[in-house]
């Protein structure tokens, strides 16, 4: 035997000892994926030494000052993002190609507020508006540009408010076309909202970890309190967007909104013991940090 | 039999999740703790792993043994979380550094285990995987391949590399199993 296959040999022997886990805390891990997932968990016979537990937070220790730069960065692609959106529309009207039935086009995915990773999203506010839903046979209705969003769903649903001018008009095989147009003019408004809402969440994570990792650390970091209040403000722009009518996300955005609140009031140079508790406390009750990873989009 | 969990899964039985997440967790977590070294990673990974790859369940096609798809995904999991660990620590010693180590003096040095380790983290990504998933994990080439998305020769070529910089870095021991 050569003394590279004895050192191949005991290269393999060490390896298997490099890092050689404990046991699997699997009822743990299981809780925490089921509570990411929306689903209450289904125990299987946990090992007995397993006590469910709040999920843990990663011990990282990120570079505050950098997140100012993603802050501000993140800041200035939403409102990019909202520019965007707005200037894509074609006209100051509403221009809604539903179906025949009014409440068929109530009901439909653009007004619905669910799924904001795959369905087609609208700018916010009061601002114009394209909204693409039911295929076949569609009726156009044109709104007010001072048509608030609330105001549309009323004209759509039968409750039209007086004050917003009404035209509908029926249109047959143009219909499809102009609701492909709509969904994918739609879809290319909302991009800069996903994209926005994905760096704010991961830069919320880095925020959190760090945090989570000075306090162990027993490190002090001034800067955390006004990096969260940047964030808390990004957080509040994004409630109000389209990413706000997912109904998970906009759970989180609440939570997020009420942790980072906490965090940017914390006194002096990091807070005192029993603020950081409650703040943690926040973090792990709600178990943030699994449904921020949650939500990250794919690595 | 999994087939079938697989299916139930894929209509959302939380029963058959579960049932395919005990089958298959405790290989998850030991391959997350082994790149990770710290349980608060490993959970992390390995729940990031489940997590995906049940809300990707209907991209699995069965081409390949649902073992290694998730294996796949958790790999994928794994490396991408870890480079996002060093990035933040910004601790990365490079490989240099501990081959400069096998040259000092032998009294001032940590034992063999502990400049293997320092050796294992500091090469490269492509290598440490291979090495780990290889003589840690007991994966064959092939296995690595399919996980990797390369070649098994090209798995064979990077743990050929891997070991003869663990190898250099490890100069000092020579005489150990020499």
């Amino acid at each position: 035997m050569t003394n590279d296959d004895r050192f191949d040999e005991l290269l393999q022997e060490a390896a298997r000892e490099h890092n050689s886990a404990p046991a699997t805390p699997r009822a743990e891990m299981w809780a925490a994926i089921a509570a990411a997932r929306g689903k209450m968990p289904v125990e299987t016979a946990p090992a007995a030494q397993e006590v469910a537990a709040p999920v843990r937070v990663i011990p990282l220790h990120s570079r505050h000052r950098r997140a100012f730069v993603w802050v501000a960065g993140l800041a200035a692609t939403l409102l990019v993002g909202i520019m965007i959106g707005r200037s894509m529309t074609p006209a100051p009207d509403v221009r809604v190609a539903a179906s025949a039935t009014p409440h068929s086009a109530a009901s439909s995915s653009a007004d619905d507020p669910g799924k904001f990773g795959t369905g087609p999203l609208i700018p916010a506010g009061g601002g114009p508006a394209a909204i693409a839903v039911a295929p076949g046979a569609a009726t156009t209705v044109a709104l007010a540009p001072d048509g608030a969003r609330h105001e549309s769903r009323a004209a759509l649903t039968g409750h039209r408010s007086p004050d917003v001018a009404v035209r509908a008009t029926v249109r047959d095989a143009a219909g499809d076309a102009a609701g492909d147009a709509a969904r994918d003019a739609a879809r290319e408004a909302a991009l800069p909202y996903r994209i926005a809402t994905m760096q704010h969440l991961m830069s919320t994570e880095a925020l959190l970890v760090s945090l989570r990792s000075d306090v162990r650390a027993g490190r002090r970091d001034t800067t955390i309190a006004s990096w969260a209040g940047q964030l808390l403000g990004t957080t509040r722009m994004l409630m109000d967007s389209p990413a706000g009518r997912d109904p998970q996300l906009k759970q989180l955005l609440d939570d997020l909104e009420l942790v980072l609140a906490q965090i940017s009031r914390l006194p002096g140079a990091q807070g005192e013991a029993a603020d950081l508790g409650l703040i943690d406390d926040a973090v792990r009750h709600r178990q943030i940090m699994t449904r921020l990873r949650a939500l990250s989009p794919d690595t | 039999m999994e087939d079938a969990l697989i299916a139930r899964a894929r209509a959302g039985d939380p029963t058959a999740e579960r049932a395919l997440y005990d089958a298959h967790v405790d290989r998850i977590y030991r391959l997350a703790f082994r790149f990770a070294g710290s349980d608060e990673l490993a959970r992390d990974f390995t729940q990031d792993a489940f997590i995906r790859a049940f809300s990707r369940l209907s991209d699995f096609r069965g081409e390949a043994k649902f073992s290694t798809w998730l294996h796949t995904i958790a790999v994928s999991v794994i490396l991408n979380g870890m480079r996002k660990v060093k990035t933040m620590r910004q601790r990365e010693a490079p490989l240099d550094e501990a081959m400069t180590l096998g040259t000092t003096r032998r009294e001032a040095e940590p034992d063999l285990k502990q400049r293997l380790a320092a050796a294992i983290a500091a090469l490269p990504e492509g290598y440490r995987t291979v090495f780990l998933l290889h003589d840690a994990e007991g994966y064959t080439h092939e296995e690595i391949g399919e996980v990797l998305g390369v070649q098994p020769g090209t798995s064979k070529a990077q743990l050929s590399r891997a070991r003869a910089k663990l190898r250099d870095a490890l100069q000092a021991f020579a005489g150990e199993w020499a």
